[in-house]
């Protein structure tokens, strides 16, 4: 007999939630998306994949009873009140990060999140590709023994649209948050201290909005080791995306991976193909395994692996390393 | 052309090295190795002149040049008597751990119109000479970030941590003579962090074994040093520098280049295993530099200045982490 089916609904329907929506289709057979709501909804995409039920309003969604658990893809400013009003419903929850820009909004959808015992889990989906996933598993299993020093790329292909920046609430909000997940993830350590360097060197549009391009932040974890996050809003060669956990033992490296692993050799020199362009498909594996993972824990009623106290943690990282850039001094991390 | 006359002072493991790799240049005669603790076997196997006395080198009026290899302390008066005897002078990092010390070291090089060139060896390496060129050119556009990796296979006796300065001063002065080499910009600010990781007695006598040093440049780059005195699998020498059109990495250089492939994994070799392997060809690369200078009558590439330089950020860099603060530079 086939497993019964959970029903899921989508609400906002973007890059990013189109992308979620065509991956429950596609991968989770199990699952069946009855229900997209969107204010600007893209109808034509919701008929062609085959959506049944299209709303503007995400109300309407959540009344629908047969809806167990939603996904939410909409702007970061909607998070925390479809958070809240999901929860009301009943509905378990995926939500895109970040869930807000302060610690105080994502305290408010955990404590609805408690109220209401429905499940919550957050979108670090960088926790889910393989690499990384390795990079903990191989930190967990003890082979490169205590970590000392993580390291961690963060690079953007290409800048962002400018009229995109100031509702990003910032490269340490929008941008480093992933950063500071990873962080927490490879090293199953606290951050108690960070210092953030800044600079506009790509383009200086950001600059004026009073945002940064270009940032070295260092984090003091509770277990004393030390971590390093590089990030930059422009690389031109691609989705730079590395880690590095280096230990008493030894180091592990995760490296940038490319459509292709083939090397070419010609008389100018020896060439191998540049990393994926975009997330989309840097992460392409990492998207379906955290949304396969959320379903699961819905279906065994087990915990989410992320959940909104993680999203909490990394917010707090990215507040205090915006405090320590602005004031130019190491703060601690509020606990 | 006649070739040049040069005297060694201090054969311990670097004097050595040189003293080797002069043996072999063909337009450098070496006139005179001094060491109180000479190795006499091994000046014997090498038929070298020998003496126990400094003075024997600074009176020898054939002498146009010496190499400066001896305890560090010893460095600022050493080249100050070079100097007063018109020496030339090659000195090993550091010149002085104080840089007043420094400057009056340098005052007695001006004054007297020798070369000095400084033991930052690191800036003859291939690899690090390569990604100055991609700077230089303009192949990764302008310079946005620079990120290196230095990490020792494994920590010095502890005595000798005592008497080194610190890790900054003894083991990241390379680090920050590596930033203004490949920037050909200067540090503005500074930030170090700091743990002890790998040896509590590293931690007892005050020093850390694990640090994280950020600065900023003039040119308005962002640089990260990562530090460890231990690295399990061998020397870790690393570098990046990303730019506004790319980015180029000096990678670990190993003995060989094979891959190991069996069903335990896939295995390559370990990087070379310290600095005498790493960087053998830096040093002869060098002295070579220190001599083609002295016969060009030109000024060596990395000069006093630049041995001033690195001191005066390394002392930034400890204060930042003794008082956990950026630290602006004097500019």
């Amino acid at each position: 007999m086939a497993k019964r089916q959970l029903v899921a609904g989508l609400i906002g329907a973007g890059r990013i939630g189109k992308m979620h929506g065509e991956n429950i289709l596609a991968h989770m057979p199990d699952v069946f998306l009855k229900a997209v709501a969107d204010p600007k909804l893209d109808f034509s995409w919701a008929e062609s994949v085959g959506i049944p039920k299209c709303f503007k309003d995400a109300k309407t969604l959540l009344k629908d009873r047969d809806i167990q658990a939603v996904v939410i893809a909409a702007s970061t400013t909607a998070h925390v009140k479809l958070i809240c009003s999901a929860a009301e419903a009943g509905k378990d929850i995926f939500c895109e990060k970040p869930i807000g820009f302060e610690p105080d909004s994502i305290k408010e959808a955990i404590d609805a999140i408690e109220r209401c015992e429905v499940k919550l889990q957050v979108g670090y989906n960088r926790r889910f590709d393989p690499d990384f996933k390795r990079v903990h598993d191989v930190v967990q299993s003890g082979k490169i023994g205590t970590p000392h020093i993580i390291k961690i790329t963060n690079r953007d292909p290409a800048r962002p649209n400018i009229d995109y920046v100031p509702e990003s609430g910032g490269l340490f909000i929008d941008f480093c948050v992933h950063d500071f997940d990873t962080t927490r993830f490879v090293s199953s350590s606290n951050v108690k201290e960070v210092y953030a360097m800044g600079a506009v060197l790509i383009d200086p549009e950001i600059g004026n909005l009073g945002d940064i391009d270009t940032a070295l932040i260092s984090l003091k974890l509770s277990s004393g080791a030390l971590c390093i996050i590089d990030n930059s809003r422009e690389t031109h060669y691609g989705y730079d995306q590395q880690v590095e956990v280096f230990g008493s033992n030894g180091t592990i490296c995760a490296e940038n991976t490319s459509p292709t692993h083939t090397v070419l050799s010609t008389s100018s020199g020896v060439f191998t193909e540049k990393p994926y362009y975009s997330f989309v498909e840097r992460y392409r594996e990492a998207y379906v395994s955290e949304l396969r993972e959320f379903f699961n824990c819905v279906h065994k009623g087990t915990d989410p692996p992320v959940t909104g106290k993680d999203a909490l943690a990394a917010i707090k990282i990215a507040v205090a390393a915006e405090c320590s850039y602005k004031q130019n001094r190491p703060v601690r991390v509020e606990p | 052309m006649n070739p040049v006359t040069v005297g060694v002072l201090g054969a311990g493991r670097i004097g050595k090295l040189h003293t080797e790799n002069i043996l072999r240049m063909a337009d450098v005669n070496l006139k005179m190795v001094c060491d109180p603790y000479l190795d006499e076997v091994w000046a014997g196997n090498l038929n070298l002149k020998t003496t126990y006395q400094p003075e024997r080198i600074f009176s020898d009026s054939e002498i146009e040049a010496v190499l400066i290899c001896s305890p560090s302390p010893l460095h600022a008066e050493q080249i100050i008597e070079a100097a007063n005897t018109g020496k030339h002078v090659f000195c090993e990092k550091p010149i002085a751990l104080d840089p007043d010390r420094i400057v009056e070291a340098l005052e007695a090089v001006e004054k007297k119109g020798v070369k000095l060139q400084v033991g930052f060896n690191r800036r003859f390496d291939m690899n690090f000479v390569r990604l100055k060129e991609a700077v230089d050119s303009g192949k990764i556009g302008r310079l946005h970030l620079i990120r290196i990796t230095s990490r020792d296979p494994s920590p010095p006796p502890i005595n000798y941590v005592k008497e080194s300065g610190g890790i900054f001063l003894d083991m990241t002065i390379h680090d920050f003579d590596m930033v203004r080499y490949l920037s050909g910009s200067e540090v503005e600010e500074v930030y170090a962090t700091g743990s002890v990781l790998v040896d509590s007695d590293i931690g007892k006598a005050g020093d850390v074994d694990t640090a994280i040093i950020m600065m900023r440049l003039k040119n308005g780059a962002l640089v990260v040093i990562d530090n460890s005195r231990q690295a399990v699998y061998g020397y870790d020498q690393r570098a990046e520098v990303f730019g506004s059109k790319g980015s180029m990495l000096a990678l670990n250089k190993t003995s060989s280049e094979t891959v190991l492939t069996t069903k335990e994994g896939v295995v390559s070799d370990q990087p070379l295993h310290f600095f005498l392997e790493r960087y053998g060809e830096s040093y002869r690369a060098e002295i070579e530099e220190f001599i083609r200078a002295i016969r060009k009558d030109s000024e060596p590439t990395v000069g006093g200045k630049d041995g001033l330089a690195s001191i005066l950020i390394g002392q930034a860099a400890k204060e930042s982490l003794r008082e956990g603060r950026p630290i602006q530079l004097e500019t």
